[in-house]
């Protein structure tokens, strides 16, 4: 460039060339060359901004916002691919899940309100690679130059790691690093392990009592994702029954709706699955009944329908909404007690002597938060029972979570026919049998390593 | 008598002869000459003509009405001569009496090829046309002209008249404008808009009017300056031209020229014009629905209101029904929609002043209605145009406009646009008796406007210090000020609204756009004789150019009570806002050297930066060569029946700068957590980023014939866009979801233009002048990079070793229909290799290339000229078109979306099957023909040519003129947008359906349009 002004904060080459530099010479002198080529920028940030330690508490709090996003859309997607929910409009692009037409099965919304439909990589790539490179920011300065940099650190530190477990639920593959090689999902839990052991150092040098128990939650969640039943248990078990963090949403603007409100409630477009209508538990045994005499409507999954007979847009199919989602400024769980409980029980089952008496006391901890009555086993040494139990908990409780695709990929003995070759439910579409997501098209071709 | 004269007798006698020649007041002869210059096709004056008493210094230049005086000539007959750029010279002889004075009126001819016209290049002063190395159109608005085809504004005078440049219709609303197109489509992601200048000052030139519509965007800023204003357009169109116009200019450059002040005594032009647009054969060109009755009566009025009413009527199972947007209405009694829109339009200017003053000041106003009544357009504007001659060696040029425009559009938002309503519509739609979403009424009371307010002004200095240095300075400032509303009014059903539902509480979303371009121009030339038949111009130029748009937002939904549009009214409001700013600086020389001035060679340079181009990109250089030899001068030219003959070759390159920032990696602001702000990455720039450069090579020939009764002018031309813009996608493990642009494509467009002028009768009373010119490209892209996923927009593609947009669609060549099952059967797909196999159900068929895209392979036009006692003039201009696709998507969805057409119902109860491959391509669920490829049913070949005008001129005579005080005046009455003379789909069709002029929209498609309306006018042109 023959100007060395500044264009919004970007630094330019000096000329090299002669003549150029004749030019240059002859024209700065009377015309003020260096300002000549310099705009403005008034409605963007370029990136050296984000170099500046005075930015951090933005950059932290973006870090945050993106990774919230991204676990709405996580939830939505996957409970599409998982049938917690179903199609009920009629474009096929909004449910590429349930027509799994070749190349339509990643979607790819990020959180610039720009999509409709759940998204499978935008956001959660964008939440992955933006905490990455914002932690090593951090990890990159001193005390001295930044202000807070513990804090921002094992914020930012904490939250990437829990956007890199995503990855680890329900996908075939994914690459962590920038332009990285591709990694299986168990690669992706032990990346997060990393993560959330480096986010809880810093946590606790910080002494904040909700980032470490937010740090020592995401690692059991992967320690129990990797078999690692004693670490998930150790983690698990310091976890309070007072603790729950929510991904906050809100009702403005429509990038931070909760994105399952939207496609169902608001949009009408999907619709729960059958499998989770009138859903109850036992007064007396704390069983799974069908709802009636004896049996109470189960808090954790109250779907009804808005109106009675109501339908989606396509006309036909049945639309029933999860009142865990009936509002725009909904909140997606992100990490709670509850969850702790049910890792702790399932460690309990797995672990090579089983213990399920301590398995039941966990589930049942975790229904006494919400007054549930307390599971009592038809057969308390059957560990199939103990399994299926856990599994059912797992599936109520964390339901509409982005928990219950990964939940059925773990344990492939449940049935999965669903995801085999077909149509949908509406005799749409051509399903091939897909049981994991792939990495997206986007990646694929676009990154040099693979 | 020795006649001899002595000595002192000689020199008494021309002592008396010096005596009567010195004393002042003696009429020694001497006399006047005074005239009139006129033009032979109209007899219009022509001004600023320079006529000369050869063997003398005595010379005059004509004045605004064409009127010179030459004083103290010798007495004697006498040769006089005059000459104009554009016009053949004239010379005549008259008797000069002492005392008296002697009239000379001349009529001159226009030239066919005009070599010695001064053209604008880029450099000071202007070049000669014989010394260009290409070609560049010249569109000179004369009167006539504008009259003679009812030409409003700047683009509807290029339209058809320079041989390669393409205007592309827009919308048939008034008040609309389209993208000029020139040599192809040379960029994958930019636009195919030339830049813009205005008096020597860069312009807007951007698309205007309200986005959310169906014709999104389709006003044309260019179109701000009227017809009547401008004296000429200059184009200049490839890379091999533009060099000097640097980055920018790669697609092309247009130099508006606007009138100039003439001295005399004040010049007064009054231009009235009224008329009507109408849609010609609304009948035949709205398309019939066609349904199976299920089984009802179907009762529609209006005492029903907009919707109908339906009982069960088993009687009517099976029976075929249609439905006609204009005859079912009227077979119902509802009011006509359509209507003839009237057009006003009135121009005033004057112009005069003395030879140091000269002044042009025109004023416009006009207001015209589409053939939908919500549809209108209101402008008008004022221009004063100094130029003052400061000194023996200094001019300055002073310009200055301001116009504002009101518009209504007729396209509203989608699904509820009437163009979309009537194509999908369906007798079944009984919430709006047939129309698809919204009827003609219920579509009035959305409102789709826009207003701008403009001002351009600028200032030339022209100062030539000595007699071979040109030096000038220009300076420009254009501002435009634009709102554009789209408002669907409050009705008081509210959101139980059958129609518009929610959107009935009342939304409006506005938004103002404020661009200011800002330029600076210094440029030089030296002119110098090297050797007595080798003469030097050496120029050297700095241009800076800046750019800054301001867009703003807003949103208000959700009224309390109809009336109610501020956007403080509304229950929820929202805003948002956006920032361009752009800069440019270049440097340029350039030397030219002229052997007898009839060679030339000219080698230019211009560098390059701008704002825009990444940061380790060096700055852009743009090389040109160029040569011209007017061969018919030379001495041994053999052919003296050809009496202009050039020919010319240039090679250039210029470019076209990325978008603002690509080049910068942005983070966009957000609302995180608590309404605190956040930032989000947003596109990842490339410090690399440079310019596409247009790489051009042009060749090409000008000649004329039999005293310029035959004009040619030929070009061939190879242009190469390389490191071509494209957006690459990045991966997502970079945290950005966005594409990055890259310099990787490469595309070619060659083709010939040809432009030819006939002078075929030339008689006393009579005179037939024809021109004919067309222009062919074709476009292929060379090279897309190494890991460049193919684009597919419908059934578009950008593909290596195809043309940008091409059209490709899984082709099934034949069907069966099985009546039992009511379905198609054994569909045959052809395959990519020319066979055919079974159509696969659920699989993929091949693609099939068809040849063409959206970009036509020619296009020109025809027109003729017939003057009868030179005052009746009859004009005709025919546009063709062809070798593109058009994909109508109203064609298109009548089939799989709304199963209304002939062919996917036929008439069972009479035996007519329906079709079975137009059913198959509608009802597969293979996904080749689903989505986008279903829409394969709205493409056709889309080649026309259709008669864009016709008028009839009479000049009044001259009494006549002067019984209203005028000096001149003449009639007017035309045509536009007339009848189609040939229609390439009519071979699929057998009639026409779509219009193809609706919804050409390139490699994209095209969406459904209203059609180009038809208008008649007549115009009356009174000077003073």
């Amino acid at each position: 460039m023959w100007c060395s002004g500044q264009s919004a904060g970007i630094g330019r080459k000096p000329a090299t060339r002669l003549w150029k530099a004749a030019a240059v010479a002859a024209l700065a002198g009377s015309f003020g060359c260096s300002s000549l080529l310099d705009v403005s920028l008034p409605g963007n940030i370029p990136a050296s901004q984000l170099d500046d330690p005075g930015f951090a508490d933005v950059l932290t709090r973006s870090v945050i916002a993106e990774y919230e996003c991204a676990l709405s859309e996580h939830a939505g997607a996957q409970g599409l691919f998982g049938t917690e929910m179903r199609q009920s409009g009629n474009l096929a692009g909004r449910d590429h899940f349930h027509n799994r037409i070749e190349g339509n099965v990643q979607g790819a919304s990020d959180c610039s309100g720009a999509s409709v439909v759940f998204g499978t990589s935008g956001a959660q790539f964008i939440a992955m690679a933006y905490g990455r490179d914002v932690a090593r920011r951090y990890e990159a300065r001193t005390d001295a130059e930044q202000p807070n940099r513990l804090r921002h650190l094992a914020t930012a530190t904490i939250y990437t790691a829990y956007a890199v477990t995503i990855f680890g639920q329900g996908y075939c593959s994914a690459v962590f690093e920038a332009n990285g090689t591709e990694q299986t999902p168990k690669q992706m839990q032990a990346i997060a392990e990393t993560w959330f052991t480096n986010g809880l150092t810093a946590a606790t040098t910080l002494g904040d009592a909700n980032l470490i128990n937010l740090a020592r939650l995401g690692r059991a969640r992967v320690r129990n994702y990797l078999g690692n039943s004693a670490g998930a248990i150790a983690d698990a078990t310091v976890i309070p029954n007072t603790f729950s963090v929510d991904g906050t949403r809100a009702a403005t603007p429509l990038t931070r709706n909760n994105r399952i409100y939207g496609e169902t409630w608001r949009d009408r477009h999907v619709t729960i699955h059958p499998s989770f209508y009138n859903l109850a538990i036992s007064n007396t045994t704390g069983r799974f009944v069908p709802l009636g005499a004896d049996a109470t409507a189960d808090p954790r999954v109250q779907v009804v329908q808005p109106t009675p007979g109501a339908k989606g847009t396509d006309g036909t199919t049945d639309a029933w909404y999860p009142n865990k989602a009936n509002a725009a400024q909904s909140p997606t769980r992100m990490a709670s007690y509850a969850e702790a409980q049910l890792i702790i029980a399932e460690g309990r089952i797995r672990q090579a002597t089983p213990d399920l008496p301590a398995a039941y006391a966990a589930i049942n901890a975790a229904r006494a938060r919400r007054t549930i009555v307390a599971y009592t086993p038809v057969a308390p040494t059957d560990a199939v029972e103990a399994l299926n139990t856990l599994l059912e908990e797992r599936r109520r409780e964390l339901f509409l979570e982005g928990f219950w695709t990964a939940d059925m990929i773990r344990y492939p003995g449940r049935s999965m026919t669903q995801w085999d070759e077909g149509l949908n439910h509406q005799g749409q579409g051509t399903y091939r049998a897909l049981y994991c997501i792939p990495l997206s098209e986007r990646e694929r071709t676009n990154n040099p390593n693979l | 008598m020795n006649t001899l004269q002595s000595p002192i007798t000689r020199l008494l006698t021309m002592g008396g002869v010096l005596a009567c020649l010195c004393l002042p007041g003696q009429a020694f002869a001497q006399g006047t000459v005074n005239g009139k210059v006129v033009d032979q096709s109209g007899q219009r004056p022509i001004p600023l003509a320079t006529v000369v008493v050869q063997g003398t210094t005595l010379q005059a230049q004509t004045d605004v009405a064409g009127r010179f005086v030459i004083r103290n000539v010798p007495v004697g007959i006498k040769v006089l001569s005059v000459r104009i750029i554009g016009f053949r010279p004239v010379q005549q002889s008259v008797e000069v009496r002492s005392g008296a004075s002697t009239v000379a009126d001349f009529t001159l001819e226009a030239q066919s090829v005009m070599l010695d016209q001064i053209v604008v290049t880029g450099t000071a002063g202007g070049t000669q046309r014989r010394a260009v190395g290409t070609d560049v159109s010249r569109i000179a608005a004369a009167a006539d002209v504008v009259l003679a085809t009812g030409a409003q504004t700047a683009q509807s005078l290029i339209s058809g008249r320079a041989a390669g440049v393409q205007v592309q219709l827009p919308s048939g609303e008034v008040g609309g404008g389209g993208a000029i197109r020139m040599r192809g489509v040379g960029s994958l992601t930019l636009g195919t808009d030339p830049i813009l200048f205005v008096d020597g000052v860069r312009v807007n030139n951007s698309a205007g009017g309200a986005s959310g519509t169906r014709s999104s965007r389709d006003m044309s800023r260019m179109n701000d300056f009227k017809a009547e204003d401008i004296e000429s357009i200059e184009i200049i169109k490839g890379p091999a031209a533009a060099t000097l116009y640097g980055t920018e200019a790669s697609a092309g450059v247009i130099q508006i020229i606007t009138k100039r002040g003439v001295s005399g005594a004040p010049k007064f032009e009054i231009v009235m014009r009224q008329g009507v647009n109408f849609l010609m054969n609304p009948v035949s060109r709205l398309d019939w629905s066609y349904f199976i009755n299920p089984g009802v009566d179907i009762t529609c009025g209006p005492a029903t209101g907009p919707a109908c009413l339906s009982a069960p009527n088993p009687a009517k199972a099976g029976v075929l029904e249609k439905w006609h947007p204009i005859l079912s209405d009227r077979e119902r009694g509802y009011s006509e929609w359509l209507q003839k829109g009237p057009i006003q339009e009135y121009q005033m200017n004057v112009t005069g002043g003395q030879d140091r003053v000269r002044y042009y000041v025109g004023g416009n106003y006009g207001y015209s209605e589409g053939y939908v009544d919500w549809n209108w357009f209101r402008d008008g504007g004022l221009r004063a145009n100094l130029d003052v001659n400061l000194s023996s060696n200094m001019d300055v040029k002073i310009n200055t406009s301001v116009s504002k425009s009101n518009r209504r559009a007729g396209m509203t938002p989608s699904p509820y646009s009437l163009p979309t309503a009537w194509p999908y519509g369906h007798p079944l739609r009984l919430q709006t008796r047939g129309y698809y979403s919204a009827t003609p009424e219920q579509e009035r009371q959305i409102e789709v406007t826009s207003v701008a307010n403009r001002s351009t002004n600028s200032i030339q200095l022209l100062h030539k210090p000595f007699k071979w240095l040109n030096q000038r300075v220009v300076l420009g400032y254009d501002f435009t000020d634009e709102g554009n509303d789209v408002l669907f009014n409050a009705l008081i059903e509210g959101a139980t609204h059958p129609v518009f539902g929610a959107l009935a509480q009342g939304d409006r979303r506005g938004e103002t756009i404020r661009s200011t371009y800002t330029s600076g121009d210094y440029s030089l030339t030296g002119r110098a004789n090297i050797l007595p038949a080798l003469a030097s111009a050496t120029s050297a130029g700095m241009q800076y150019y800046k750019r800054q748009t301001e867009t703003q937002t807003l949103r208000g939904q959700n009224f309390a009570a109809p009336g109610l549009t501020a956007f403080s009214a509304a229950a929820v409001t929202s805003a948002s806002g956006s920032w361009v700013e752009n800069a440019s600086l270049g440097l340029y020389i350039q030397q030219q050297l002229e052997w007898k001035n009839r060679i030339f060679l000219t080698a230019a340079l211009r560098g390059d930066d701008n704002s825009a181009f990444g940061v380790d990109y060096n700055a852009a250089l743009y090389p040109k060569l160029s040569a011209s030899w007017v061969l018919n001068e030379e001495p041994f030219w053999p052919l003296p029946v050809i009496n202009t003959f050039r020919v010319r070759g240039a090679w250039g390159k210029a470019g076209r700068q990325p978008s603002t920032f690509a080049a910068v990696t942005l983070y966009n602001p957000g609302t995180g957590p608590g309404n605190l702000p956040v930032v989000f990455p947003g596109s990842l720039g490339n410090p690399d980023l440079g310019p596409e450069v247009g790489e051009e090579m042009e060749l090409g020939f000008e000649a004329s014939a039999l005293d310029d009764r035959v004009g040619i002018n030929f070009s061939y031309y190879n242009k190469v866009t390389k490191d071509a813009l494209l957006s690459q996608p990045v991966a997502n493990s970079t945290g950005f979801f966005s594409s990055k642009t890259v310099n990787l494509g490469k595309i070619q467009n060659n083709g010939i233009e040809a432009a030819l002028s006939l002078g075929i009768l030339r008689l006393e009373k009579l005179r037939w002048d024809f021109s004919f010119n067309i222009a062919t490209n074709k476009n292929r892209i060379l090279d897309l990079g190494p890991n460049y996923v193919p684009v597919t927009i419908g059934n578009h593609r950008n593909l290596v070793g195809y043309p940008i947009g091409s059209e490709w669609h899984a082709k099934v060549v034949s069907a069966q229909w099985d009546r039992v099952n009511k379905k198609a059967i054994n569909p045959m797909c052809q395959t990519a290799d020319g066979g055919t196999k079974p159509c696969d159900a659920t699989g993929y068929a091949d693609q099939i290339y068809t040849g063409r895209s959206g970009t036509p392979k020619f296009f020109g036009g025809l027109s003729s000229t017939v003057t009868l006692f030179r005052h009746l003039r009859l004009f005709g201009n025919v546009d063709y078109v062809g070798g593109h696709i058009i994909q109508y998507h109203g064609l298109g969805a009548a089939h799989p979306v709304m199963n209304n057409t002939y062919e996917m119902n036929g008439d069972p109860l009479n035996g007519v099957d329906p079709d079975p491959v137009v059913w198959f391509y509608a009802r597969s669920p293979n996904p080749s023909f689903s989505a986008g490829n279903a829409h394969v049913l709205g493409d056709y070949n889309a080649g026309f040519a259709r008669i864009r005008d016709l008028s009839v001129s009479w000049d009044l005579p001259a009494s006549v003129a002067r019984r209203i005080g005028a000096s001149r005046a003449s009639f007017t009455a035309s045509g536009k947008n007339l009848w189609f003379l040939w229609w390439e789909q009519k071979k699929r069709f057998g009639r026409l359906v779509g219009d193809p002029e609706a919804g050409v929209s390139g490699s994209t498609g095209g969406v459904a349009q209203f059609y180009p309306s038809t208008s008649v006018s007549a115009s009356l042109r009174l000077s003073f």
